[in-house]
């Protein structure tokens, strides 16, 4: 299937199959018609000839009996018999001997014009001519069947009862006949010849076929005609020579002896044959000629625009979208092609305007970007310009509120100062988270990787937490995991700086229950769990409480205080570890936030370095 | 002619012995070959194919003993890898009798007074003639004879005359006629156990048809061969075969004998001549047929085809002084025999020949019963041997 995926191609054959087909069938109805009319016409000259034969061998065979009709009348005169046989002998045609005898079968009178043989006292009374003829009635022909001679000529006998009771006979040659007959031939090859229905050939164009004594017993030729109900019979076959032959075989009447005309089928279809190499000739020139134009025709209809459009989508696949598709007709395919170029020039209109939209994508991007960049420089300068002076005032009203350097206050003093020490420690820690903050999005946080205890780290969180929920009244657990290894490697501050913001969320958003601290063994990763009794999260918050400043409402802002980055931070230092922060939470129950960090110990360490 | 001829010329010459001795000597051995030809084929117990296929490949003929040259038989045996058992008769009575009784034989040489018969009684198979090709040598008188047209049984083959041989020296006057026979003096006229011969030449020599139906006629010709009888001599007392011998010694003078008689005859003893009698000869003819009983037709028409040939045809004549029908033989017969009158006569001496034809059962019963009281009659002086 694959050769004919050429529309082009299947085309064409389908076209040359279909106009071979038709070609065809024209070309063998005309041959066959030619055929035909061969056939017949050479039939019919068959037929011609064999009756031209039979009508001869009739007249001459009538002409043989009137001869004895007239000599049987004949006085057994012997002065008259002698002129009598003469005249016969030469008027008559073929007449080679005549003979009269009396009853009991004496010789009254014979002549003959080659040798007497009929005159055979030995064999006279006891030959069918004369017993025949003597038993007949006066004037009944007595024909015997057509012989041939020692000397291979056709000869027959006639004999009729005499007025006076003997019998008079005629020995009648028929080799005339035989030649007359095998004159009549036709054509380059037609032959006649003369058949015994015993099937001896008795007279051939060739003598010597005669000489050796062919018959035709038992072949198709004789057994056609004598199986025939008419007086001939034409039919093909192959001759006693093995030559395939058209044949007619016709009964000569009054005789045992057929004609036989033949003519090789050669030579009897030769016209036809020529007719169906012209034709076979004509039908291919036309066929190719037919062809070829109208292969010229479908390529220039069908293809050329066809590859036209072809090339021109090729040009487009490749991305030339100015590319136009000539228009060389506007029939189906140049409609075609019309659509073709509208389409192009579309997608040309619109690559253009998504190109443009691109490049204003990018620069709103990179703006974007540098913004960003900028804000988080700005803000971890500002943190750090703003961190500078809030220490100062920290520290002054710190040294001022225990009284150091003998510095005198009343209490409404102290009260303000105490706020303003308060609000310095709060805004510093704003600051710290700021700055924390701006530090992961400036890309400027580099974490450490150094050895430290987690069981030791997560004590410390409790110790340093502790205050804030006794404070509170909140329960603080802490559960270890007894399979945590006692060294990891990794960023002591960073992994406190998510704990702690954890515990004091949690502890800050519950009112009273527990907070409980896990830290679990993961296999390849650790895991710090922080769970409360808290007010929850309620699902619509769960997708923004890691963002900056987002709290679950602003009521629980002004209630429980916060900068708001706290999980921010967490979910910022976490990812930059390569770790993942999990929130499990319903409202009224408490939350659960799990983080889970890589656990890299010194094996593992040691591995990865290899590495 | 119921004799063996090639033998009888073979030992032409052989003065002395008793032809009859001489002449069954070559007879043995043939019968001998036959027997043991006969006896070999079921003695070889076991019938193997090849046994088979020798059977197969045999024709059987029916002839007169010798009637047919042994070269001529080998001949064919040789060309055609045919083999032939040769089975003979001493009548054309007994061999019509025998087709009659169901005898196997393929071809069979049978005279033309019975072959009519035969065919009436659909004894003879048609012939394929397309097989007998040569049947165009056959001179065009001898062909589509009135008691086989169209020659659908038979083919005639040898012909001949029935004459008187005479031993001119010893008789006193020229022999022209029947009647000389009557003529010979007491026991010097020797004649054949023949019933259609002798009935017919008697009928002849009262000028009657030999064929006649007429009892008075037949009756004349009683009281006439009965007069023959008491003067006369059966030749098959002294010699089954031929009378040349007893001819030639001059123990008689005149013997009713056919053309090998006198041909023999000749060898021995110059004196003898051979005379057609001018009342008429009796003509007999010899025709190839193939009973309805043969086993192997064509091998029978292929023998047929094969006699048919000039140059054996003219082997049979030069061996056998049998004239036969074959035209295209006359070339290569001996010149000697070809022009001698004896075996070939001119148709002068057959103005008044006549043929022996086929009685009819009427007519047949007639000439029985004449020759029955002929053989019933008493026989002359005994032989003053």
């Amino acid at each position: 299937m694959r050769r004919f995926e050429s529309l082009q191609i299947r085309l064409l054959l389908l076209m040359g199959g279909v106009l071979m087909l038709t070609l065809l069938t024209v070309a063998g109805v005309v041959y066959g018609l030619v055929a035909n009319a061969e056939r017949e016409v050479w039939q019919g000259r068959q037929s011609e000839a064999g009756r031209n034969a039979s009508t001869l061998a009739e007249n001459y065979m009538r002409q043989a009996e009137l001869g004895l009709r007239f000599l049987s009348q004949a006085d057994e005169d012997l002065a008259v018999l002698p002129e009598l046989a003469q005249t016969a002998l030469e008027s008559v045609p073929g007449t080679l001997e005549i003979i009269w005898v009396d009853a009991r079968g004496r010789v009254i009178h014979s002549a003959a014009l080659d040798e007497v043989v009929l005159a055979s006292v030995f064999t006279i009374t006891q030959a069918n001519w004369f017993q025949s003829a003597l038993q007949g009635t006066e004037q009944a022909l007595f024909v015997g069947n057509v012989q041939i001679s020692p000397r291979n000529e056709l000869y027959i006998l006639l004999s009729m009862k005499t007025r006076t009771g003997g019998v008079v006979a005629l020995r009648l040659s028929l080799s005339d006949l035989g030649e007359i007959v095998l004159d009549a031939r036709y054509g380059e090859t037609g032959t006649t010849y003369v058949v015994q229905r015993e099937g001896f050939i008795v007279a051939h164009p060739d003598s010597e076929v005669v000489q050796q004594s062919v018959s035709l017993a038992g072949r198709p030729e004789l057994t056609g005609v004598v199986g025939a109900a008419a007086l001939n019979w034409t039919g093909s076959y192959v001759n006693f020579r093995g030559v395939p032959v058209i044949g007619t075989v016709s009964e000569i009447p009054g005789t045992n002896l057929l004609s036989i005309t033949e003519i090789a089928e050669t030579e009897a279809t030769n016209s036809s044959r020529n007719a169906l190499v012209v034709l076979g000739a004509v039908t291919v020139i036309f066929w190719v000629g037919a062809l070829l134009v109208a292969a010229a025709l479908v390529r220039r209809l069908v293809f050329v625009p066809l590859e036209l459009l072809q090339s021109g989508a090729k040009e487009v696949a490749e991305g030339n979208l100015k590319h136009q598709v000539k228009i060389l007709r506007h029939d189906e395919i140049g409609k075609l092609s019309v659509s073709f170029n509208e389409m192009a020039r579309s997608l040309d209109a619109r690559a253009s305007e998504r190109e443009r939209l691109v490049k204003d994508l990018q620069t709103a991007k990179r703006l974007a970007e540098e913004n960003s960049r900028l804000k988080s420089e700005f803000l971890s300068t500002m943190s750090h310009e703003l961190r500078t002076p809030m220490n100062a005032i920290e520290g002054f009203t710190s040294i001022m509120l225990s009284r150091m350097g003998g510095v005198e206050f009343n209490d409404k003093a102290e009260r303000y100062i105490t706020r303003v020490s308060a609000n310095s420690k709060r805004l510093l820690q704003l600051i710290n988270d700021f700055l924390d903050l701006s530090r992961v999005e400036s890309g400027r946080l580099e974490l450490a990787k150094l050895p430290f205890s987690p069981v030791e780290l997560a004590q410390r969180w409790k110790a340093e937490i502790g205050i804030l929920a006794e404070n509170k009244g909140v329960e603080l657990e802490l559960t270890l995991d007894p399979n945590l290894p006692e060294v990891v490697y990794g960023d002591e501050e960073a992994v406190s700086k998510v704990a702690l913001n954890l515990l004091s969320n949690a502890i800050k958003f519950t009112e009273q229950g527990r907070v409980s601290l896990t830290v679990a063994n993961g296999g390849d990763e650790w895991r710090i769990i922080v769970a409360d009794t808290g007010i929850g999260i309620p699902p619509h918050a769960r997708e923004f409480v890691f963002e900056e400043f987002r709290q679950v409402d602003q009521t629980s802002k002004r209630k429980f205080g916060g900068t708001g980055l706290g999980l921010a931070i967490v979910q910022k230092y976490t990812r930059t570890m390569g770790g993942t922060v999990a929130l499990q939470s319903e409202v009224g129950q408490g939350s659960t936030f799990t983080v889970t960090l890589p656990l890299q110990t010194p094996d593992g360490l040691m591995l990865e370095n290899m590495k | 002619m119921e004799h063996i001829i090639c033998v009888i010329k073979r030992n032409i010459g052989s003065e002395g012995l008793p032809m009859k001795k001489t002449i069954a000597r070559p007879i043995w051995p043939i019968i001998v070959v036959l027997l043991l030809l006969a006896g070999c084929v079921p003695s070889s117990a076991t019938p193997s194919p090849t046994a088979q296929i020798s059977v197969a490949e045999e024709i059987v003929i029916y002839g007169w003993d010798g009637g047919v040259p042994q070269a001529i038989l080998d001949d064919f045996t040789e060309e055609f890898g045919i083999n032939i058992k040769y089975r003979t008769f001493t009548s054309y009575a007994e061999a019509s009798e025998s087709i009659q009784a169901g005898e196997v034989y393929d071809v069979v040489f049978l005279g033309t007074d019975y072959v009519g018969q035969l065919i009436e009684q659909g004894d003879l198979t048609e012939l394929t003639l397309s097989n007998i090709a040569n049947l165009r040598n056959v001179a065009i008188n001898f062909r589509d004879l009135s008691f086989d047209p169209g020659n659908r049984y038979s083919v005639p083959y040898s012909w001949g005359t029935t004459g008187l041989v005479v031993r001119k020296d010893l008789f006193a006057k020229e022999v022209i006629s029947w009647n000389d026979l009557w003529e010979a003096e007491v026991n010097q006229a020797g004649i054949w156990d023949d019933q259609r011969s002798m009935i017919g030449l008697t009928l002849r020599s009262l000028g009657y048809s030999a064929n006649t139906d007429k009892p008075e006629e037949l009756e004349a010709a009683l009281k006439r061969l009965i007069e023959l009888k008491e003067r006369a001599l059966f030749m098959e007392e002294f010699d089954p075969w031929t009378s040349a011998a007893e001819l030639a010694s001059g123990r008689i003078s005149i013997a009713l004998g056919w053309a090998y008689d006198a041909m023999a005859g000749r060898e021995l003893n110059s004196e003898i001549d051979y005379v057609i009698p001018q009342e008429g000869t009796l003509l007999w003819l010899e025709s190839l047929v193939i009973p309805v009983t043969s086993t192997n037709q064509a091998g029978g028409e292929l023998f047929i085809n094969y006699m048919l040939r000039p140059e054996v045809a003219a082997q049979f004549v030069n061996e056998t002084f049998f004239a036969v029908t074959i035209e295209a033989a006359s070339k290569a017969i001996d010149a000697d025999i070809l022009s001698d009158p004896v075996v070939y006569p001119t148709d002068e001496m057959l103005v008044n020949a006549e043929i022996v034809f086929p009685l009819s059962p009427e007519s047949k019963e007639l000439y029985d019963d004449v020759w029955r009281r002929f053989m019933d009659a008493p026989t002359g002086a005994p032989l003053e041997d």
